[in-house]
């Protein structure tokens, strides 16, 4: 069941990295998901395109690779249809799928962990380039390769982290949520994520050091 | 250095706009006009931040994969909700009959009972509105739901 909370507003109305450029209105939404309860399968469709490049977009800077978010946002929706007979429309569908997305990222991120440690598990060469996602093709060649290299060392960076510090980094850093919500996310006490994001952001730092005095 | 310099986690908490832990924010202001040591922290941090690559949202053509990827996942899955809707009015529907059905006859929880003992007071439920049937599958339903979810999680 899906339990609405004054943050769960806050948490869409926060301005952050990728913001909404047009928030549905809760009421027009509810009448939507009423059709597609009634059948409206088009209008499910139109309501995955809708959310799916924020969906896609929060899920690649949690995990860092796109490919892997894309299934967590497939997961995403398959769950968020399962959830529409009780869906009561008190929340909206971007929060739940913030809050699902989130979540996902996060056992998937464990699970990555703990194969690493088990396995010496390391990324292989066909995994697909998490730089594809800030590739533009009307940039210039060189300084492309340069931001290719930068998101390099970064994945390399975050992986070096604790799940729930890379979790609190990016939603602080990159979603540009206020630390409160973070610890309301993800049940944790504001100083507790302040910690994870100071050591989170040391240990970039020292990572980085190299990647920094290159760039310009 | 002076003694009210501020901390590395706090210079952090300032460059996002959040409450220091010992220090005011005004107060911090204050030590940041200053002190030049703290400043000179706080602009090599912001410095580092800003050279952190920012990682865009797709564009919609990932948006239209997706969707057209999960409506293919769900066309292959029986639909339940209908089922389920027809399920709850067919349900509604039986229990409306044997009430018309059956005249005066007690509450459609108490048909199956056995007949009360002589002198025994008569068994009255407590009220069951046709909506607990709802309920009930709405259960059955979660119930259904969860199962696929581990399913779907087990893998
Ligand atoms: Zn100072």
């Amino acid at each position: 069941m899906i339990a609405v909370t004054t943050s769960d507003v806050a948490l869409i109305d926060t301005p952050g990295a990728g913001g909404y450029s047009r928030r549905m209105d809760l009421r027009e939404e509810a009448v939507l998901l009423e059709s597609i309860r009634a059948g409206d399968q088009a209008g499910f469709e139109a309501l995955m395109r809708q959310h799916a490049p924020r969906v896609v977009g929060l899920a690649t800077r949690l995990v860092g690779n796109r490919h892997e978010a894309e299934d967590l946002a497939q997961e995403a929706f398959l769950r968020l249809h399962r959830s529409l007979p009780g869906f009561r429309g008190d929340s909206s569908v971007a929060t739940w799928l913030y809050r699902t997305t989130t979540r996902l990222a996060i056992d998937h991120l464990r699970r990555e962990a703990l194969k690493r440690r088990l396995f010496f598990f390391r990324q292989t060469d066909d995994d697909p380039d998490p730089l594809e996602t800030v590739g533009d093709p009307r940039s210039d060649p060189g300084r492309d390769l340069h931001a290719r290299e930068a998101m390099i060392r970064l994945q390399a960076a975050l992986r070096k982290l604790s799940v729930r510090q890379r979790t609190v980094f990016v939603l602080r850093h990159h979603e540009g949520l206020p630390l409160q919500e973070i610890g309301a996310l993800l049940g944790l006490e504001t100083g507790t994520v302040k910690a994870h994001l100071h050591r989170a952001i040391t240990t970039l730092r020292a990572e980085l050091a190299d990647v920094y005095e290159d760039l310009p | 250095m002076k003694p009210d310099c501020l901390s590395e986690r706090d210079l952090i908490l300032l460059h996002y706009g959040e409450a220091p832990d010992r220090i005011t924010p005004e107060a911090a202001a204050d030590h940041l006009a200053s002190c030049d040591r703290c400043r000179s922290k706080r602009d090599r941090l912001a410095a580092d931040l800003r050279r952190i690559p920012a990682m865009a949202d797709p564009d919609p053509v990932v948006a239209t994969r997706i969707a057209a990827r999960v409506s293919e996942r769900l066309a292959q899955r029986p639909r339940r909700w209908p089922l389920v809707g027809a399920a709850a009015a067919g349900a509604v529907a039986l229990a409306m009959a044997v009430a018309v059905w059956l005249p005066g006859a007690p509450p459609a929880t108490t048909v199956n009972r056995p007949p009360a003992a002589a002198g025994e007071a008569p068994f009255v439920g407590p009220p069951q509105p046709p909506t607990l049937d709802l309920e009930l599958l709405e259960r059955l339903d979660l119930l259904e739901e969860f199962e696929t979810l581990r399913a779907l999680e087990g893998v």
